[in-house]
């Protein structure tokens, strides 16, 4: 009896979890755990890290058979197979790999999303545009290094759009086997805007530059936001059809917000839909990052270079932005604050409380918020924007 | 660095600015459109009523009179009202102030007062 029972406890152990450790599922639940940490007491992004961060941890437990990363590693993907063998997070993982999620998480920015400060002054899609030669700037970049083919080098560039959901679904549909670094790259950097652009912002401005005060936004009636999601979406699509789900998600959500006739599907849209999403999308994109990803040779330098060439990207993005702010200021008679350039690479509304803070600090009586939100919003559809181009050209 | 990296770069480039440069022209188009439209219907309104806002301001200063409205008091509601509407406040007519009967239960009320004098 007593050797029935030694048999029954070894038996356990040898088929528990514990047994089947490797380090590098220790490394990747310590990392996992660092990302929590940063999430909880540092309280960088807790909405989207907290759960991608417990997504890694709980997919890199051994035997937990939440994730198979061998499932979607095969070519073709078998999908009966996932539906058969696949654990719960590989039936979640179904709406980031088919593209559903960052279009329903768009939707919902849509509704939260004022484009008044845009309409007002349409002149400031010029600076959204400016600060997408970050992507650009690092695709260069990316594709120098010779580390990386022509689809993950533009899956790494989107980090500079600094939109998350942008860079998840152009990564899923270029390279996602980079996914896990790109979205941890993508958004602690967003998290880190208020670190990263203020030095370089000073850097390329003037005390004199940052004292302007811009003239007040012109009102915006009702019909102008009505029509404003309705033209985008036509013209838009109509030039690039392959940023169609982001674009029409977005602008759909935003007529929702402006034709004030839906208020409940706003309602959801913007509050219960989007925490619904963002908890499936951060767990199943944390939960790509396992340890068998990092025992493939390789994988530890280019996620390395992820996060040099992400920060690259965003700095490169800022910059541009600002130059840019530059040059409408000197065209425009000074009447344009460059400081708001750097808004323009999307992180809504982080950004633009960037351009008002550092402004704030040259001149205490000048308020840029708003003129900032201009070039903000317009980031969100230059992104979109440059993931389709990408898409297009090197899908 | 080969030929088709700068090439999608500057394909990359040249298609946002495009797009976003025709959205700058149709949002300003529509825009001229829209406020020419509201200023036409603005003029006309006033050309069919001229006079009007004149009366409407002369009966809100009887009812002031009347009621114990002071401009102030107008000045305030009136200005509620448009920042409630959004946009500029253009074209807004208040045509009259009635004061309405106590709906509200009593204990909000109390709740309210205290709330305004202690945290306000």
């Amino acid at each position: 009896m007593w050797q029935d029972f030694v048999n029954a406890v070894s038996g356990l152990i040898q088929e528990s979890g514990f047994a089947n450790m490797t380090p590098l599922h220790l490394l990747m639940i310590v990392i996992a755990c660092v990302f929590l940490y940063l999430a909880i007491a540092k309280e960088y992004e807790p909405l989207l890290l907290v759960p991608i961060s417990f997504g890694m941890l709980a997919a890199n437990l051994p035997l937990g058979e939440l994730m198979h990363p061998h499932l979607w590693d095969a070519n073709p993907i078998d999908y009966g197979a996932i539906l058969q063998q696949g654990g719960l997070f590989d039936l979640l993982y179904l709406g980031v790999k088919l593209g559903i999620y960052p279009p329903l998480i768009f939707l919902g920015i849509g509704v939260m999303t004022d484009f008044g400060p845009l309409i007002s002054n349409p002149k400031s899609l010029l600076l959204g545009a400016a600060a997408q030669f970050g992507i650009f700037g690092t695709y260069l970049g990316a594709m120098a290094l010779g580390k990386f083919t022509e689809k993950q080098a533009a899956s790494i560039a989107i980090i500079g759009g600094a939109d998350g959901p942008t860079a998840i679904w152009l990564t899923t549909k270029l390279a996602p086997e980079l996914l896990g670094p790109i979205a941890l790259a993508a958004y602690s950097y967003m998290a880190l805007v208020p670190v990263i652009q203020p030095p370089i912002m000073k850097a390329l401005t003037t005390k004199k530059e940052r004292e302007i005060v811009m003239e007040q936004l012109r009102p915006v009636s009702k019909t102008e936001k009505i029509l404003f999601p309705i033209v985008v979406t036509i013209l838009t699509v109509l030039i690039i059809p392959s940023a169609a789900p982001l674009i029409a998600m977005l602008m759909l959500g935003n007529l929702f917000r402006e034709s004030g006739v839906v208020g409940r599907l706003s309602e959801t849209a913007e509050n219960a839909l989007i925490n619904i999403i963002t908890i499936f999308l951060g767990l199943t994109v944390g939960a790509t990052a396992s340890a068998d990803k990092l025992s493939q040779p390789g994988f530890g330098l280019q996620a390395l270079l992820i996060i040099v060439l992400g920060l690259i990207a965003f700095s490169v993005g800022t910059a541009a932005g600002v130059l840019f702010g530059k040059i409408m200021n000197w065209f425009s008679g000074g009447k344009v604050n460059p400081l708001i350039g750097s808004a323009g690479v999307s992180a809504v509304p982080m950004a633009a409380r960037v351009s008002q803070k550092v402004g704030q600090e040259a001149n205490p009586e000048n308020f840029l918020l708003m003129h900032a939100m201009g070039p903000n919003v317009a980031g969100v559809i230059g992104s979109a924007i440059a993931a389709g181009v990408l898409l297009y050209m090197v899908g | 660095m080969d030929l088709r990296t700068l090439n999608i770069v500057l394909v990359g480039m040249v298609v946002v600015y495009v797009v976003l440069t025709l959205l700058i022209f149709c949002i300003k188009i529509y825009s001229a459109i829209i406020s020419k439209f509201s200023n036409r219907k603005n003029n006309s309104d006033n050309n069919g009523n001229p006079g009007k806002e004149v009366v409407e301001t002369t009966s809100v200063n009887s009812n002031s009179t009347n009621h114990g409205l002071s401009p102030e008091l107008i000045a305030v509601i009136t200005a509620a009202i448009a920042a409630s509407m959004g946009g500029s406040g253009t074209g807004l007519k208040v045509r009259s102030i009635k004061r309405i009967g106590h709906t509200t239960p009593i204990w909000n009320v109390a709740g309210r007062s205290e709330y305004i004098l202690t945290r306000l």
